[in-house]
């Protein structure tokens, strides 16, 4: 059976509101968090876990960055692939998503994304 | 390698046949010789250019060696001067004594000795050039300081205009995201012809969304060409004569749904009967920006407007009971690139108080904040006074 939970970390809420409007058209199930450590809690309590994880880089309090350090270091954690939506890509490719959608978001970037982790 | 400089000296003899021989003895010297036969003809000299020496005899009718000295000294340019008495008289200290307190540095004996002649104004103008050289040297010194001042500043200058450019992208590509994906999903719900089985109230929220961004994307270019005229000096003004009341309350009439969605009671206290010369749209924007400001950072909390004469001028006042800004955030917030608040959560650049700023000022007026942390924020505008009356308009 096809995992369709979708994480969306995004401080912009029309962004955040957005995504997750367009994803749940497409099928998917989606929880959203407005920053890092929002995002932290929401990974922890998810059961069962999110098939992939939307991270936008730049956030208030906890950022991007920060989170995938959280991510990485908790075992249980680590191994959900991460697709970094952001506007600097080279800030994006140097810490190895899973997957880069370079805003501004298009459609088809923003579920071929999705897709590939949520066969 | 700096041109040599000319080395003057000053000969005062009243016997032309000494200077004669002083010009002979000092022939391959270099030093540029001016001759004077007297006191007063040394005075003249003296006034018009500067000396590295002055070689000064004692004995002279009318005027005196001492008494010349005495008023060489007098001379801003020759203060400090270096004058060498020649003298037939023979040493005693209390001549000697007089020579000193008139002002000399030093004492030739006649028949001049003319090893000892060279060598004593040597001194001096080797003196002269040294003291040429340091100003020369502090002038090097000042210049690259004045220069490295500089480039600090406009390294200073890129680095804030660079980080300006970063902001203002970012904040132009933010909505469009939202936006994007709002129209290419129904332009793909229409082309499966599924959109009449999507959520309504879903499309109507995704809708309602890309519109904002829209307003918000219309908002920052705004500022943004403002700001740029603003740095390029063609902010145009139009003024007219504007009841200020009036703007006032027809300002706080259109923004009646905004306030209610924010929570905002307005409280508006005014006079009738106070004008300005002001550019309407412009002085709008102003207080849009201030009572914007007011619901955004004080939701809930009632605002308070008011309009009153203050002498020749009209004071407009903006209050709301938010948080406050501390002391050392208030003069920050009028800047360009300043928000006294954590910059994510409202988006925009954080330009109106700038541009509000600048335009009050265009106007003659003063825009000036008072508040302190837990008792909300008072914005005052200050205009001058236009008087009553019919006044033809007029355009700036």
């Amino acid at each position: 059976m096809a995992c369709k939970n979708v994480l969306i970390v995004e401080d912009e809420k029309a962004i955040r509101q957005m995504m997750q409007d367009v994803l749940e058209i497409h099928g998917y199930n989606v929880v959203v968090a407005a920053d890092g450590h929002e995002g932290i809690e929401q990974l922890r309590r998810l059961a069962p876990e999110p098939c992939v994880i939307l991270l936008d880089l730049m956030m208030p309090g906890m950022n991007g960055w920060q989170f995938l350090d959280f991510q990485r270091s908790d075992p249980r954690l680590a191994s959900i692939p991460v697709v970094v939506c952001s506007a600097y890509k080279e800030s994006a490719k140097s810490i190895r998503p899973a997957g880069i959608v370079e805003k501004p978001v298009q459609l088809k970037n923003l579920l071929g994304a999705v897709q590939a982790f949520c066969a | 390698m700096p041109a040599t400089s000319r080395i003057n000296v000053l000969l005062v003899d009243d016997r032309p046949e000494n200077l004669v021989a002083l010009h002979a003895a000092l022939q391959h010297s270099g030093y540029s010789l001016v001759d004077a036969l007297s006191g007063s003809q040394a005075l003249r000299e003296a006034e018009q250019s500067d000396f590295a020496v002055i070689l000064l005899d004692v004995q002279m009718p009318g005027m005196d060696g001492f008494e010349t000295a005495r008023r060489l000294r007098r001379l801003p340019r020759h203060r400090n001067t270096p004058i060498i008495f020649v003298t037939a008289i023979s040493r005693s200290e209390a001549y000697e004594l007089e020579g000193y307190g008139a002002g000399a540095v030093d004492y030739l004996f006649k028949p001049i000795n003319v090893d000892i002649l060279r060598a004593k104004l040597e001194v001096f103008a080797s003196l002269q050039r040294q003291r040429e050289e340091i100003a020369r040297q502090a002038e090097l010194l000042r210049a690259r300081a004045v220069e490295d001042r500089e480039k600090e500043l406009l390294r200073d200058a890129l680095k804030a205009r660079d980080e300006f450019l970063a902001m203002a992208s970012h904040e132009l590509k933010t909505p469009i995201t939202p936006l994007n994906l709002q129209l290419e999903t129904f332009l793909d719900l229409f082309k499966n012809g599924r959109f009449h089985e999507t959520d309504p109230a879903r499309l109507r929220r995704m809708l309602e969304i890309a519109y904002t961004q829209v307003g918000r994307l219309s908002r920052t270019i705004d500022e943004l060409l403002d700001v740029s005229r603003i740095s390029t000096g063609r902010l145009q003004l139009s003024f007219e004569r504007i009841d200020i009341t009036e703007l006032v309350k027809n300002l706080v009439d259109s923004f009646a749904s905004e306030l209610a969605m924010a929570k905002c009671d307005l409280h508006l206290e005014s006079e009738g009967g106070l004008y300005v010369q002001a550019d309407r749209f412009r002085l709008e924007q102003v207080f849009i920006n201030l009572l914007t400001n007011a619901m955004r950072y004080a939701p809930g909390q009632p605002v308070h407007l008011k309009v009153r004469p203050l002498g020749d001028r009209v004071c407009i006042t903006v209050k709301d009971h938010g948080a406050g800004i501390a002391l050392q955030d208030q003069a920050r917030i009028f800047q360009r690139f300043e928000r006294a608040t954590s910059s994510r959560h409202h988006g925009g650049l954080g330009l109106g108080l700038y541009i509000a700023d600048q335009i009050v000022n265009m106007h003659g007026g003063r825009l000036y904040l008072e508040s302190k942390p837990g008792e909300g924020a008072s914005f005052h505008v200050e205009l001058k006074r236009s008087a009553a009356g019919q006044q033809p308009q007029q355009s700036a």
